[in-house]
């Protein structure tokens, strides 16, 4: 019998919906732009059974993939489990048999065993979703990928890209290069648990690993992006951390420990494990990037920058807290490395001062490429909301999309309303050659309210407009992590 | 006479009570209710359950001299076993009911004639 009872996290608009749906020619406010034909795709997190511990990460509730598919000025929806091999396992036992966050050692008795040799069989495919070589995927980087039919996106099953994958894991945020269409990927904690092995892949742009790179980390971190240029690959390592002792210790993956120094992996997209080039700074949080670029003998990265631990749910061990100094809220900050230097260090910049939510998109057509404009979600707390219809989330919810000129500081917002709490923006060009800047900002608006969700469709170049359009759905939408726009001609939606 | 005309309204009375005032009701009682809720409203008191009962198991910076709270990060409620986190607060009463108050009698019985 399932019972959320002992989730206090899993009520009114947070409580899991747990079905899957398909809705024809959704309700729409405004007029869909015609230009849009293809898919906005979304990922994350919906628990099919009740965690075992309720003070879990939320990033451990099962893979829901959803797919807002736009043709012709008309909108379905579709959503859909990512039938993983832990989502079967736990529907025939009928019950949650996986313990915390990446951490096997608290699995129930009856899977511990394989589940501690074989980790990367927990994954649940949750945090993102991409198509590549006209397939459509949805991965979490503790585990492989699963493919999933563009159509219906009924789960395909675990991809190995003909054995050639030798990673046990598998990034949430393979780069795709615009120019070569070759996708870079990677895997840390390639080789078990806690291991500081990282492997890097370039998968051809029709399917094929052509080349392998294997490395180590500094020390063992979550290194959840990376960026690309059209010279180098950046890695950033910072101070989330892991052990083998912790995770037999039975707490969480990740523990936050601000002793550690930031490192920043660098390597010639042609070079080997030999090539990396290893910076030092001090302690941050860099868990996405917005993009980068190599201009001569610099790499500069950008990105959405926290110097303390930006999620709760993975608190420090005692004595490894953040220092008083070090200053809360994320923001865009630029680092240049110089690589005609001899020292480890590096420059940091402040671009736009204003706290974004560190879910920081551009337009994907520039990755690897110099860009001008950043995408992300932001809190403005000037901004009214209804806390008697909404709970008392004045302030904390993100209510607004921002496009952060890198090249001007200018900032303009897109606000989502008085009931509103706002998803990971994506931005859709208006057509495939225009330029940079010229199309649309999605995602999804959950409206605590009216207890539903809403895809906003605005403007990229005139946020202050608002909605160009909303796709409405009858419910809530569970927790989103990202989301893509797919064009129509890269998948074989039909 | 009158005893009759009394009897008949009393008796619709009744029946509008049984619909739109429990509707009303509901909000109302809804609302009341978190009102004056603490900010642990779901299971205070209550242990947790499983390894995060067991110190070993349970996160570690625990600090064992508070209750943990529904805290609110990341668009999302999350349980935060320091207890320090801003209590989050839902809004009170169930949204449909609160629509389903606003309508007259007779819009409420055009739409949902089975109550």
């Amino acid at each position: 019998m399932v019972d959320f009872s002992k989730d206090p996290t899993a009520r009114g608009f947070y409580a899991p919906e747990r079905f899957e749906s398909s809705v024809f020619d959704c309700e729409v406010s405004g007029e869909i732009p015609r230009s849009m034909n293809g898919a906005f795709v979304r990922v994350g997190t919906e628990w099919l059974y009740p965690p075992r511990f309720p003070d879990d990460a939320i990033f451990n509730a099962d893979g829901f993939a959803g797919m807002f598919r736009f043709k012709n000025g008309v909108v379905d929806f579709t959503g859909r489990w990512v039938r993983t091999a832990r989502w079967e396992n736990d529907t025939a036992a009928q019950r949650q048999l996986y313990g915390y966050y990446r951490n096997p050692f608290t699995d129930d008795p009856s899977i511990r065993e394989q589940t501690i040799a074989q980790p990367y069989l927990r994954t649940l495919a949750n945090t993102n979703i991409i198509a590549h070589a006209g397939k459509l995927f949805a991965m979490k980087e503790d585990g492989p990928p699963y493919e999933l039919d563009p159509r219906t996106l009924a789960t395909r099953g675990p991809m190995t890209f003909g054995g050639k994958y030798r990673s046990q894991t598998f990034s949430a945020h393979p780069k795709i290069d615009p120019l070569s269409g070759e996708m870079i990927c990677y895997g840390y904690e390639a080789t078990g648990l806690a291991s500081n092995d990282i492997y890097l892949y370039t998968v051809d742009k029709a399917g094929e690993v052509t080349r392998e790179v294997r490395f180590k980390a500094p020390y063992v971190s979550m290194i959840h992006d990376i960026a690309l240029t059209q010279r180098h690959i950046v890695f950033p390592v910072f101070a989330f951390t892991t052990s083998l002792e912790r995770l037999k210790a039975g707490k969480v993956h990740w523990a936050w420990d601000a002793r550690l120094p930031t490192y920043v992996g660098i390597l010639p997209r042609d070079g080997g494990a030999a090539d990396v080039r290893w910076f030092k700074g001090p302690t941050r949080s860099i868990v996405h990037t917005f993009n980068a670029r190599t201009e001569g003998s610099k790499v500069v990265l950008e990105s959405p920058v926290t110097e303390t631990n930006p999620f709760p749910f993975f608190p420090p061990d005692p004595g490894h807290a953040d220092p008083a100094s070090a200053r809360h809220g994320t923001n865009i900050r630029r680092h240049t490395f110089e690589l005609d230097s001899r020292g480890e260090g590096y420059t940091e910049e402040i671009l736009h001062a204003q706290s974004i939510n560190g879910l920081g998109r551009i337009d994907d057509r520039y990755i690897s490429l110099p860009n001008r404009y950043a995408y992300s979600g932001f809190t403005d707390p000037a901004r009214p909301f209804d806390v008697a219809r909404a709970g008392n989330l004045r302030g904390r919810v993100t209510n607004c999309y921002g496009r952060f000129d890198l090249h001007t500081g200018a900032t303009s917002a897109y606000f989502a309303g008085v009931t509103h709490s706002l998803n990971e923006p994506v931005f859709v060009p208006r057509s495939p050659g225009s330029p940079e800047g010229d199309g649309y900002l999605i995602g999804v608006a959950n409206n605590l309210a009216e207890m539903r969700s809403e895809l906003v469709i605005a403007d990229a170049a005139n946020l202050a407009a608002g909605d160009v359009a909303r796709v409405i759905l009858p419910f809530r939408l569970g927790a989103q992590v990202h989301g893509n726009w797919i064009p129509e001609d890269r998948l074989a939606f039909a | 006479m009158a005893d009759v005309v009394d009897e008949r309204t009393h008796a619709r009375a009744e029946r509008s009570v049984s619909r739109r005032t429990f509707v009303r009701g509901c909000a109302a009682a809804a609302a009341g209710a978190a009102a004056v809720l603490p900010a642990w409203p779901l299971h205070a008191g209550e242990p947790l359950t499983g390894a995060a009962a067991q110190p070993a198991a349970a996160t570690a910076s625990v600090a064992a001299a508070r209750e943990p709270v529904v805290g609110f990060r990341m668009d999302r409620p999350y349980l935060d076993p320091t207890g320090l986190a801003e209590p989050y607060v839902p809004p009170a009463g169930t949204r449909s009911g609160e629509a389903l108050a606003a309508l007259s009698e007779h819009e409420f019985l055009s739409r949902h004639p089975y109550g």
